[in-house]
């Protein structure tokens, strides 16, 4: 071994670290050969130790109780940016409608910032203008043929009605459900399209459902009905193998932003929904709970 | 809170994703030391380490599934996160960033469990020495000071900081040993200086 490759492994050397055993050997012969390779490796060797004493002194240092305490608080307010996030998506997903969605949403996003407020304001505005005359115009109930369609089933007293059972189907109530079935933008609720409903356990969801622990839990009637899911997201994501449904209540003004008319009178109440999340934790799709065009959801 | 222990980091991120903060806390508790110290030798500054750590997981917490598995371990995502934050806040703020003009000064705390009290003046040789380690480390150049932080002092393989830098092995490998041929020639002449002033045993001996 001559001093220029004795250079090349004198870090390894040095740091003890594995190496081919014939390449040591080699190394440490030429080094009490070579007066001056002796000393690099003795340097390098004192390095080493140093290195190794200023490792030891912050070895068991770890970020303040403070910055967890933060985390914390951070990941559950994560919840709610979320679904600020969501309605921002579903703006700009709901405002182009037909068969290349995915497109104008990567067009949107080459837009300028300032730009896509506007351009999202204003499909807002022609989607509400072409929607909102047709819901108005939609015609009287044929409640009792849907309802003879699809018989509900029996619901036994105290069956647990949230986890894993099958989903409650609406039941007919001429009072509360008017122009659901004459509506093709409104289906009853359903569980028999593989997606597990609150799959999670309760104490594992995320802080936008724990927090509504002190209002009335959203314990599903046998009545509900819901619209139709309503896509969520860039359209870019990941084919959504699995997932589950999570209950949120959310106010009730954001209905507009997903193209959906709302009650003016009952804009500061809440109004219940269910976000489709994937396995991957990206909220896919929504749908209201009650949602009713012309009458007020409970 | 429930502990996770043995879970996997990947496990815990498919918890945490799926909302369970205590999945959430379980990870950083396990990788937020690795994180801060790693900040902390990069910057030389407690509250730069605080303020990285913070946003390493913040950015866990906001966009997990930009995280890819195939790619290297969490541990060494979140320490590539680390890294680039570290590189933000040093070019942001280099105008004011102190480096510590002599062994005591600095942020880093002298390590008590490194004092022996039956050979006071070796250890404080001993600390004056890491001292002068540790300031010739922060005088590194960026590019060689992080190599040398992950491969010295975090003792991480040349294949986990190439993931972390996000560079070829041989390009961590040459940058190491360009970064301890440095290091080498500024405590040599820091040893000079001391022999010059203070008549003190030369640094290889004191090491």
């Amino acid at each position: 071994m001559n001093c220029q490759e004795f250079e090349k492994i004198t870090a390894d050397l040095s740091r003890e670290r594995m190496m081919d055993a014939g390449v040591r050997a080699d190394g440490l012969g030429h080094a009490a050969a070579c007066k001056g390779c002796a000393a690099r490796l003795a340097d390098e060797q004192s390095l080493t130790r140093g290195l190794r004493a200023l490792a030891a002194t912050t070895g068991s240092g770890e970020a303040p109780a403070h910055v967890e305490t933060a985390l914390r608080a951070a990941f559950r307010g994560q919840a709610a940016r979320e679904q600020v996030a969501v309605e921002q998506f579903a703006t700009a997903r709901t405002a182009f409608v037909g068969d290349g969605p995915q497109l104008a949403v990567r067009a949107i996003r080459q837009l300028p910032p300032s730009w896509r407020w506007w351009v999202a304001a204003a499909a807002i505005l022609i989607l509400a203008a072409m929607i909102v005359p047709r819901l108005m115009q939609a015609p009287s109930p044929k409640k009792d043929e849907h309802i003879a369609e699809a018989p509900a089933p029996p619901v036994t007293p105290g069956q647990n009605k949230q986890n894993d059972s099958p989903a409650p189907q609406p039941v007919r109530n001429d009072e509360s459900l008017p122009g659901v079935t004459e509506n093709p933008g409104f289906q009853k609720a359903s569980s028999g399209n593989g997606i597990r409903r609150n799959s999670i356990p309760p104490r594992h969801r995320p802080a936008l459902a724990r927090n509504d622990r002190n209002t009335p839990s959203p314990t599903p009637t046998v009545d509900e009905v819901y619209s139709d899911f309503i896509p969520l997201g860039s359209g870019d994501q990941i084919p959504m193998e699995s997932g589950h449904l999570m209950r949120v209540r959310m106010p009730r003004s954001v209905l507009p932003t997903f193209g959906l008319p709302m009650n003016v009178e009952r804009a500061n109440e809440p109004i219940r929904a269910e976000v489709l999340v994937g396995d991957d934790g990206m909220a896919r799709a929504i749908r209201f709970a009650n949602y009713v065009p012309g009458r007020t959801p409970r | 809170m429930k502990v996770h222990a043995t879970t996997s980091d990947e496990e815990l991120l498919r918890l945490m994703m799926a909302g369970d903060e205590d999945a959430f806390v379980s990870l950083y508790r396990r990788r937020q030391g690795g994180v801060y110290r790693f900040a902390l030798r990069m910057s030389g500054s407690e509250s730069v380490a605080e303020d990285v750590t913070q946003e390493v997981f913040i950015a866990l917490m906001r966009k997990p599934e930009v995280y890819d598995q195939k790619r290297g371990s969490l541990n060494t995502w979140l320490y590539g996160i680390a890294r680039n934050q570290v590189l933000r806040l040093l070019h942001r703020d280099r105008p004011y960033v102190a480096m510590p003009e002599d062994a005591d000064g600095g942020e880093w705390p002298a390590h008590e469990t490194l004092i022996a009290d039956d050979d006071p003046l070796g250890d404080l040789t001993r600390n004056e020495t890491i001292g002068a380690v540790r300031q010739a480390v922060l005088a590194l150049p960026e590019h060689y000071r992080e190599v040398i932080v992950l491969c010295e002092l975090h003792e991480m393989n040349y294949a986990e900081a190439a993931e972390v830098i996000g560079c070829p092995i041989g390009t961590v490998r040459s940058r190491l040993n360009r970064g301890r041929a440095l290091l080498v020639e500024k405590l040599k002449s820091v040893s000079r200086a001391t022999v010059a002033a203070e008549g003190v045993v030369s640094l290889r001996y004191a090491l």
